[in-house]
């Protein structure tokens, strides 16, 4: 009886943290209800902390799901994705994120696995934080201020987390960044299916 | 001088006629800026055993008389004429008060209204009325200048030949349906009919009454085309009949509704129209109004009955309970109105129990983003409303006249799903050549993928669980995996193809799968999902319909 929900959260997460930077780990579990997985992120730089501390993004089981011997991936809703930090139910703290901890999705794409893998590591690292994200579409949750106060303080935790995480450089542009997680996605799914 | 104020913990009783009810209303639309009154005529009496007043209002006398947009005064000759009304008219009766307007204000009673008060000693019944804002307010002084609040009741005059001729028994509900509070009433009207007139009835309705016998049926939606369809259904000699909507009754939806009166305004629909059923039926009923969103009550509920009519405003609800309908092998008929070029049109969709096809087939694929759309007989616009209520009762009429056909068995073509176009009458030789436009559907096309018919298997019966949604999810699990036998840590319930998606949406923050896995623990969103529902289930090899049944919790 092999979980593949799971062993593809799983898969995903190890993504995040090549990518992210060592010193970030990860867990992943199921919610009490068993309908969410939930992504636990250790030795985050969290927002107005010196401490280091826990992140966690909560998506719906049926994300990843294999079916006949295929991988499946359904795209999620922003309404159906949660981002805390500290502890479940207290909102991350990002622009985009509101606080009940949903985020409002940019104009980024969300159909394949690497865009969802990518879209975590872009909301993490906060550089799907711009001056149009947070002026044109008034994307602002005001948890880190309103329009350019926003983007300052975005940056500055930005710049914090890829310093003290040593994020990888391929981080900054997303096309890269895609073309190395679908790399590594396919990869290990690769692995994973042979195995079975 | 005394307060208005009522001093007395006893309110009286004021009864008065509906005639007098129309008097006032004369009398203060007359000129409705300018303040008038008149004088009320009655009795009053005294309970010396509770001590409370009952004061009976049985006219009104008024001139045309009419005082300043502010103030009215009751001369002594407008007093005396009142008098000698009363000697001459009223034997027996006595004035017992006098009501004013407020042609500016709410009603309330003024200073001047306190000192007019204060002047005689006698049992009095005060008035006042605001035309403008329809608001009234009474008091009864006493002869100690106490001051009673009063209940206010309307007296009808009956027709006594038709007092004690049936009984109506009430039963009234209050159930909790996923964590909400759901209100049903049912009524059970007995009608009782001497031996001629029996005989009499017999002759006429004896059939029907007989054949319909025991048969239950549903109407989804009371708007216009719902009180029709009731009150079709009432006479025809149906004598079980079921009414489902959320809604309550507004000021605009009046005028469409042929059932229900002035009461009804602000109340449940379903209860108030299954409350005039039973009142204006002529033969026995029995009529249950549930005022609730039928996504709420499951496809299980479907099942008890023998025909499913659903004139109802949102295209994802006839969705669906057509598929309800379809796995339970209900026969099932839709139907609506619309405005195209201008002129009615309106459609009925009547699928028999083993229909060959589904409403989405009918309708046409693509539809899904119009589904969520509610199209109300209140949409249609200005100049063609006057239209409405001819152009339904046609729609109506088509639709039970179907529906009995179903019912009597008379329905020739019995695997054969019809749809009806109806275009207003004038218009249509113009356009369409034909103002009836009836469509066959004998069979799916070949090579055509449904949704539906993909998973019906008729040669096997769907499966049954029954579960306690207070447990964990993982005790569910066990008997999933009991039933199907896949060993894999979670089936999904797609909660889209049940097409209780609107359930999920507004409680689950759109979650169109629930997982039923292994290690799951309590799910506060199984509470959210209808008491007797099929859904589909998606294992890892393959799909299963399932009826999974929610044992109700304390």
């Amino acid at each position: 009886m092999r979980d593949y929900s799971m062993d593809l959260a799983k898969v995903a997460a190890a993504i995040v943290v090549d990518v992210m930077g060592s010193d970030l780990t990860a867990t992943t579990h199921y919610s009490s209800d068993g309908n969410n997985i939930i992504m636990e992120f250790n030795g985050y730089p969290l927002y107005g902390q010196r401490q280091k501390g826990k992140v966690f993004v909560q998506f719906p089981r049926s994300t990843f799901y294999v079916r006949k011997g295929n991988v499946y991936f359904t795209p999620l809703q922003q309404s159906q994705c949660r981002y805390y930090q500290d502890q479940m139910g207290n909102q991350f703290v990002h622009p985009h994120i509101y606080n009940d901890g949903h985020p409002c999705w940019d104009g980024s794409s969300r159909e394949r696995p690497t865009d969802f893998i990518a879209n975590i590591i872009e909301t993490l690292s906060l550089l799907n934080v711009t001056k149009d994200s947070v002026t044109v579409g008034l994307c602002a949750s005001g948890i880190m201020g309103v329009k350019l106060e926003a983007l300052e303080n975005a940056q500055r935790q930005q710049k914090r987390v890829l310093e003290s995480l040593k994020c990888k450089p391929i981080i900054k542009e997303r096309r890269k960044l895609e073309n190395y997680v679908s790399k590594r996605w396919c990869n290990k799914i690769t692995i994973l299916t042979q195995a079975a | 001088m005394r307060e208005v104020n009522p001093s007395s913990t006893m309110p009286a009783h004021v009864f008065m006629d509906k005639a007098v009810v129309q008097k006032i209303n004369e009398l203060i639309h007359r000129d409705p800026y300018k303040e008038c009154g008149g004088f009320f005529i009655g009795n009053v009496s005294k309970d010396e055993v509770t001590g409370r007043y009952n004061v009976h209002i049985h006219d009104l006398y008024h001139e045309e008389l009419s005082g300043t947009a502010s103030s009215f005064e009751f001369s002594t000759d407008y007093t005396m004429n009142a008098v000698k009304y009363v000697k001459r008219n009223c034997k027996g009766y006595h004035i017992v008060g006098n009501i004013h307007s407020h042609a500016q204000f709410q009603a309330f009673f003024s200073g001047v209204d306190k000192e007019m008060m204060a002047q005689s000693r006698d049992n009095s019944f005060y008035m006042v009325v605001s035309p403008k804002h329809g608001t009234w307010v009474g008091i009864f002084k006493d002869i100690d200048f106490e001051f009673h609040e009063c209940e206010l009741k309307i007296a009808v005059k009956p027709n006594p030949n038709v007092l004690f001729n049936k009984t109506i028994k009430r039963v009234d509900k209050e159930v909790a349906l996923n964590g909400k509070r759901c209100h049903s009433s049912s009524f059970r009207t007995s009608r009782f009919y001497s031996e001629t007139q029996q005989r009499e009835f017999d002759k006429r309705f004896l059939h029907s009454i007989t054949e319909l016998k025991g048969k239950k049926v549903l109407i989804v939606g009371a708007g216009t085309i719902g009180n029709l369809l009731a009150e079709y259904a009432m006479n025809s000699g149906i004598s079980d009949l079921c009414i489902v909507d959320m809604d309550t009754y507004q000021y605009w939806n009046l005028p469409r509704s042929s059932m229900v009166g002035e009461d009804s305004l602000g109340k449940p629909k379903a209860l108030e129209l299954a409350k005039a059923v039973a009142e204006k039926s002529s033969f026995s009923i029995e009529v249950t109004g549930i005022n609730a969103d039928i996504c709420d009550l499951g496809w299980g509920f479907l099942k008890q009955f023998d025909i499913v009519l659903s004139p109802v405003d949102s295209a994802a609800i006839r969705q669906y309970i057509d598929r309800g309908c379809r796995i339970y092998h209900i026969p099932h008929i839709t139907c609506g109105t619309g405005i195209v070029d201008g002129d009615f049109t309106g459609n009925i969709l009547a699928f028999p129990s083993d229909s060959p096809v589904d409403l989405e087939y009918v309708w046409g694929n693509g539809y899904r983003e119009k589904l969520k759309e509610r199209r109300s007989c209140s949409d249609i616009a200005e100049e063609t409303q006057a239209q409405v209520m001819g152009f339904s009762s046609q729609i109506a009429g088509m639709t039970m006249d179907v529906a009995l056909k179903y019912l009597l068995g008379k329905f020739k073509e019995k695997t054969v799903a019809m749809k009806y176009i109806l275009n207003a009458v004038g218009n249509g030789i113009i356009r369409d050549k034909a103002a009836l436009r009836p469509f066959k559907y004998g069979k799916l096309p070949v090579g055509t993928k449904s949704e539906l018919f993909s998973m019906l298997d008729s040669d096997r019966e769907i499966p049954s669980v029954t579960f306690d949604r207070r447990k964990p999810k993982h005790e569910l699990w066990e008997m999933l995996n009991e039933m199907f036998q896949e060993q894999i840590p979670s089936y999904r319930l797609n909660l889209e193809w049940s097409l209780n998606i609107p359930v999920a949406y507004r409680s689950i923050g759109a979650c169109a799968v629930l997982e039923v896995a292994v290690n799951s623990g309590v799910d506060p969103t199984l509470m959210d999902l209808p008491p007797r529902h099929i859904y589909l289930v998606e294992g890892e090899e393959n799909d299963y319909l399932l009826e999974i049944i929610f044992t109700e919790e304390t």
